[in-house]
């Protein structure tokens, strides 16, 4: 299995991680701060990190930005910082993902191994038939109606379906309620209720980690659905 | 800010130009109206002197045609007087129907013809056995004199030859016989020294002289003279005849010039008396001849004066009638017929020979007709109500008494179709062409009038403004001409100089204009456009100054361009500054008594002390004491209008405090007494207050910085407290107390995560520390989403939406994310507190300008809270703080809607609960709607 370096000042949360971690069947490396971290990637072979940001010594955003200099392994940043300028300041410096603290800890186990997903096998997929959609880890095969979540396999209604792949299929595109349903129902919508918001919960319920912050189908409030272009 | 328009040089021009033209319609217009309302005809009554007759109508009658105008009947009421006047005349000068030199006058009936004057001097001549005087003349010698006049020669004669002129008659008098004793003489005809002289000669005879003229009875008494009146009497018998007789004549007589005493001491007589010329045809002898008295030679005289007059008037007067009514210059024909001293006399311009049947000839042929026989009691027209009234026709024939008017018959017509230029003519003429128009002139003057007004108020505004062509836009810039560069009271004294002139000039032409009503009949076009260009010049100077004068106080350049400022300048200033500062000096060192008794007893001392002495009668001074007076309260209101002004700044400055301009500051230094006081204080508020908001302000920063802090450093301990706890939970404790335990911790645990997150959100939003991303969004669109997110909630407290989105899309300007905060709580709270199995209420609303989104809910509980509080949980301390969630979720929401300019208001009725957000709405481009 693949080995995880855990690294935050607070012992107690690593040795949480490292419960949790291990129960799934992961090797743990923990570190307490940066420059342990950075010591630790250098001797060992690290398959995902998950990093405190702040840390004595070395902080967990310079020790990202040190480690992507020299490696591109997944990197998840755990922080008791919520604000939205936190988690950009993360993410664009070079973190795959964000956690902030207190999280629930299957959220977290889920995001580690989506993350190692991807990093281990998405990078080897050959390249797929045209009726096969993909964004991160979501992929959608319309030949089979198969829907994949990190590899694994979602179970979506049709009418779940085919607005799920009506959002993939333009992603990056943001369609209204009306749009959707008229694009489903074929019919128009004079008085489409909420069904179509409905409809859309359940889809970010099966297929997001954690459906109040969705990666793949996003809500723009006031204005519609979409699914980012990745 | 608005930009200023302004008005390129053309436009400007343009402008002017238009309203010049619009004051000329006006005056062009309003000359036209009065012009043509009247008719003026010059009447030459004697050689020398022509009068114009004026007649008016109203041009905005009701009347069709002239000849139903008042004017037509004054006209013909002017002309039937003449008729009849020209019948007199005629009587006087035609034999047989034709004018005659020869004719005869007898003068002393002539003169006499209005009165009895004749019959009394008859009485007069009978009573000294005189025959009955007739004098006559020939009528072509009558009027011939009169060109220069009746001319006497002066006649000397002594006395003597004076008395006896006519004989023995001379001591006689009408009333009777003189006393013996007595002399008169007309003291207007002596000197001091020929009294004197009168007095030594007639010597010892007791003398009277009469003061003042025939009617003065005031006698000044000789009284030495008393004692020897007999023997003088006696000797000088024939002397004192002499005297009294021509006392007698003189007492009665015009013909005595002057009395003097020539060297001798004879008393010699200066007569008047008629040339040669005037030899009557029956008193070849002239007229001293048949008169026996220097007052019967005297009235002769004067008859003789009065007829040459009186017929040459008459004959002037009849040369006019004869052209005037003749019937190639008049269209009134007329037949009239009068009796006059003993004869009939007929007057008519109608070649109709026959005096019969004139009635109907009249009737018929004539538009307008009048015809008046009081002997028949005919009185017959179709003239207006000048003529409705008989007894007014009746008088105008008996202002003549030696005339019948009983007697007269008069047929007076008019042709309508006015055949000849006479005035009814031109009348006619003038009112046919101007009458129709009356109205349509008088609206275009209006119209003119209100567009020079309306330019004037335009321009008024505009003026100065040039147009100006920026790099994207256009502006104005202020644009001062040349004249506006001359010195305030220089161009105040041209101005007011040429507004003399022109008012000198406006006088002048309206007199002359009064004078020659004929000329402007003549030629009223011309003189309506005449007025109108000098009403237009008067207009383009009165606008030269008046614009000139809004551009100076536009460039504020009324005062800096001022000889008054340069002499305020150079000279004065400075001393009366120095002045003004040793009072403020005093003023500013003495107590609030001393100040008001500064002030309000400086007037009322000086007000008093002078009014004393008005009423002490220092008469000659009152102009000196009002004048003190008047400077003294002139002086003490400018003070009190400086203090005013500078209090008005201290309250401006309090004012914008208040707005919350806190550096602003007053300058006190400036100021006195009270002001200055009020000002420092204003400056320490100001300051204090400042002091204040920036330590509140850092005490906000500070509290917001301590709960972002405390949260971030709850949140780690927080995170291995849920950690372990899931861990605990993962260790398959059977004991039953134990696992509920573990549930409550978990429980907890979360709910404490939770409200770390919602204090630092609401700190940060309280604190204004967030940052917005506005968008256009969708009310309804949101909603709908929200109620999907929310839809298993509501089932499972079995909440029924009813949603009433009456637009569908309405779209307002806020952050999606915090938009959905905002409505994710306020949902939270309906799911949370909502009585179970009750109607959730959504409805949109927009009026176009503003949206109202309001949700309405029963609360579960009884709400015991003023609706006020449940937004301000977390400031103001919630007693009850049992219920699930952080109590902050309605605060949050309420600060984020009016973060993005919307309004939260909650309404409580027993257990409705409503909210309702207010958002102005934003009007999109159609296309936008679809996707992003």
């Amino acid at each position: 299995m693949a080995n995880i370096l855990v690294c935050d000042d607070d012992r107690e949360i690593v040795e949480a991680i490292e419960i949790y971690l291990r129960n799934e069947g992961y090797t743990i490396y923990k570190a307490y701060n940066g420059e342990d971290a950075l010591s630790i990637l250098q001797k060992e072979e690290i398959h995902l990190v998950i990093m405190d940001v702040m840390m004595p010594r070395l902080d967990g955003i310079h020790a990202t930005v040190r480690i992507r200099e020299y490696s591109s392994v997944p990197i998840i940043i755990l922080s008791a910082k919520s604000e939205d300028t936190d988690k950009i300041l993360g993410l664009n410096i070079g973190a795959d993902d964000y956690i902030t603290k207190p999280f629930n800890p299957l959220e977290l186990v889920a995001r580690v191994k989506s993350n190692l997903r991807r990093y281990t096998k998405l990078g080897s997929m050959p390249q797929e038939s045209s009726s096969v959609y993909r964004i991160g880890g979501l992929c959608i095969n319309d030949d089979t109606k198969e829907v994949t979540v990190d590899e694994e396999t979602v179970r979506l209604t049709p009418i779940e379906y085919s607005i799920l792949l009506l959002l993939v299929k333009n992603a990056g595109r943001v369609f209204s309620i009306d749009q959707i349903y008229e694009n489903i129902w074929n019919e128009e919508a004079i008085g489409a209720d909420n069904t179509v918001a409905v409809h859309i919960r359940h889809i970010r319920e099966k297929i997001e980690i954690n459906p109040k912050e969705p990666r793949y189908v996003k809500v723009v409030w006031g204005v519609g659905y979409k699914v980012d272009r990745q | 800010m608005k930009t200023r328009k302004g008005l390129t040089r053309g436009k400007s021009i343009l402008y002017c130009s238009l309203q010049q033209f619009g004051i000329w319609l006006a005056a062009v217009s309003a000359v036209c109206l009065i012009a043509y309302s009247f008719i003026s005809v010059k009447v030459e009554s004697m050689n020398t002197y022509t009068r114009e007759i004026t007649y008016t109508w109203n041009l905005f009658s009701e009347d069709g045609s002239f000849d139903e105008t008042e004017s037509f009947d004054g006209i013909l009421w002017d002309s039937l007087h003449d008729i009849i006047r020209y019948n007199v005349a005629k009587s006087q000068l035609e034999v047989n129907g034709a004018f005659d030199g020869e004719k005869v006058i007898d003068i002393r009936t002539f003169v006499n013809r209005r009165d009895t004057a004749a019959e009394d001097f008859d009485l007069y001549m009978e009573s000294r056995n005189e025959d009955i005087l007739t004098i006559q003349y020939h009528l072509k010698d009558l009027i011939r004199w009169n060109k220069y006049g009746v001319n006497y020669t002066s006649v000397t004669m002594p006395e003597t030859a004076f008395v006896c002129y006519y004989g023995a008659h001379y001591y006689n008098r009408a009333d009777g016989y003189l006393s013996e004793e007595e002399i008169y003489v007309l003291e207007s005809l002596l000197g001091e020294d020929t009294i004197q002289q009168l007095l030594d000669t007639a010597n010892g005879i007791e003398y009277y002289y009469i003061k003042g003229g025939a009617e003065t009875t005031e006698y000044d008494q000789n009284p030495a003279a008393e004692a020897a009146v007999g023997e003088i009497v006696v000797e000088n018998n024939e002397r004192w005849r002499m005297h009294e007789a021509l006392a007698d004549i003189l007492l009665d007589s015009a013909a005595v010039e002057s009395v003097y005493l020539d060297q001798n001491g004879d008393l010699q007589v200066v007569v008047r008396m008629l040339e040669e010329r005037y030899r009557p045809i029956d008193k070849p002898g002239g007229i001293q001849d048949c008169v026996y008295s220097w007052y019967a030679y005297d009235t002769a005289c004067m008859w003789l004066e009065q007829a040459v007059e009186d017929i040459s008037y008459n004959y002037n007067e009849y040369l006019g009638f004869q052209s005037r009514y003749g019937a190639e210059n008049t269209n009134i024909a007329y037949h009239c017929e009068m009796s006059m001293m003993g004869e009939t006399v007929r007057v008519s311009n109608s070649d109709l020979d026959s005096w019969n049947g004139l009635d109907s000839y009249y009737r018929e042929h004539y538009g307008r007709y009048l015809i008046y026989r009081p002997e028949d009691m005919v009185f017959e027209t179709n003239m207006g109500t000048a003529f409705a009234n008989e007894e007014t026709l009746f008088k105008a024939f008996s202002k003549y008494e030696y005339a019948y008017p009983e007697t007269a018959h008069i047929w007076l017509g008019i042709d309508t179709s006015y055949p000849v230029e006479d005035i009814l003519f031109k009348a006619d003429a003038a009112y046919a062409a101007f009458h129709p128009y009356a109205y349509l002139v008088a609206a275009l003057g209006g119209a003119g009038l209100l567009l020079w007004l309306g330019l004037l108020l335009f321009l008024s505004v505009k003026t100065g403004w040039r147009a100006q062509k920026g790099e994207d836009q256009e502006s104005a810039v202020l644009k001062l001409s040349w004249f506006d560069e001359i010195p305030t009271e220089l161009a105040a004294a041209i101005g007011a100089g040429t507004a003399f002139l022109l008012i000198c000039a406006w006088i002048s032409l309206f007199h002359y204009a009064r004078r020659q009503k004929c000329l402007i009949c003549a030629h009223r076009v011309r003189v309506a456009v005449l007025a109108g260009c000098f009403v237009l010049l008067c207009s383009l100077i009165f606008c030269l100054f008046w614009y000139s004068l809004l551009r100076r106080c536009k460039a504020h350049t009324l005062w800096k361009n001022s000889l008054l400022r340069v002499l305020w300048q150079k000279g004065i200033r400075r001393p009366v500054r120095a002045f003004g500062r040793l009072l403020f000096q005093f003023y500013d060192n003495s107590g609030v008594f001393f100040r008001s008794l500064f002030i309000l007893g400086g007037i009322m001392g000086i007000n008093l002390i002078l009014g004393f002495f008005c009423a002490v009668g220092w008469g000659k001074w009152l102009l000196l004491i009002v004048l003190i007076t008047g400077i003294t309260d002139a002086a003490i209101l400018s003070f009190w209008i400086y203090h005013h002004l500078k209090r008005k700044r201290i309250i401006e400055a309090i004012k914008r405090i208040r707005e919350g301009d806190l550096n602003c500051q007053v300058a006190a230094e400036s100021m006195h007494g009270e002001n200055r006081q009020l000002a420092e204080a204003v400056n320490s508020i100001g300051a204090g207050i400042k002091t204040a908001v920036e330590t509140s302000m850092k005490d906000e920063r500070l509290k917001a910085d301590l709960i972002t802090n405390v949260s971030h450093d709850i949140k780690t301990p927080l995170t291995s407290i849920i950690n372990y706890v899931d861990l605990l939970k993962r260790e398959k404790i059977e004991q039953e107390p134990a696992r509920s335990y573990i549930e409550v911790l978990e429980n907890k645990s979360w709910r404490l995560k939770q409200l770390t997150d919602d204090l630092l959100e609401a700190s940060k939003i309280s604190s204004g520390n967030i940052t917005l991303h506005p968008e256009n969004i969708n009310l309804a669109e949101l909603l709908k989403q929200a109620l999907g997110e929310f839809s298993e909630k509501f089932e499972e407290k079995n909440l029924t939406i009813v949603e009433d989105f009456s637009e569908k899309e309405v779209y307002i300007e806020a952050d999606s994310r915090r938009m959905w905060r905002v409505v994710e709580n306020l949902f939270n709270n309906i799911c949370k507190y909502a009585l179970t199995g009750t109607r959730v209420y959504l409805d949109v609303e927009s009026s176009g300008q503003e949206v109202w989104l309001s949700m309405k809910n029963i609360s579960a509980q009884a709400l015991n809270i003023p609706a006020q509080e449940l937004t301000e949980r977390f400031i103001r301390g919630d007693l009850s703080r049992n219920t699930e969630g952080s109590g902050l979720g309605l605060s949050i929401a309420k600060n984020l809607v009016e973060l993005q300019k919307g309004r939260f208001e909650i309404y409580l009725d027993g257990d409705l609960f409503k909210v309702t957000m207010t958002f102005p709405v934003v009007t999109l481009p159609a296309e936008e709607n679809g996707c992003l």
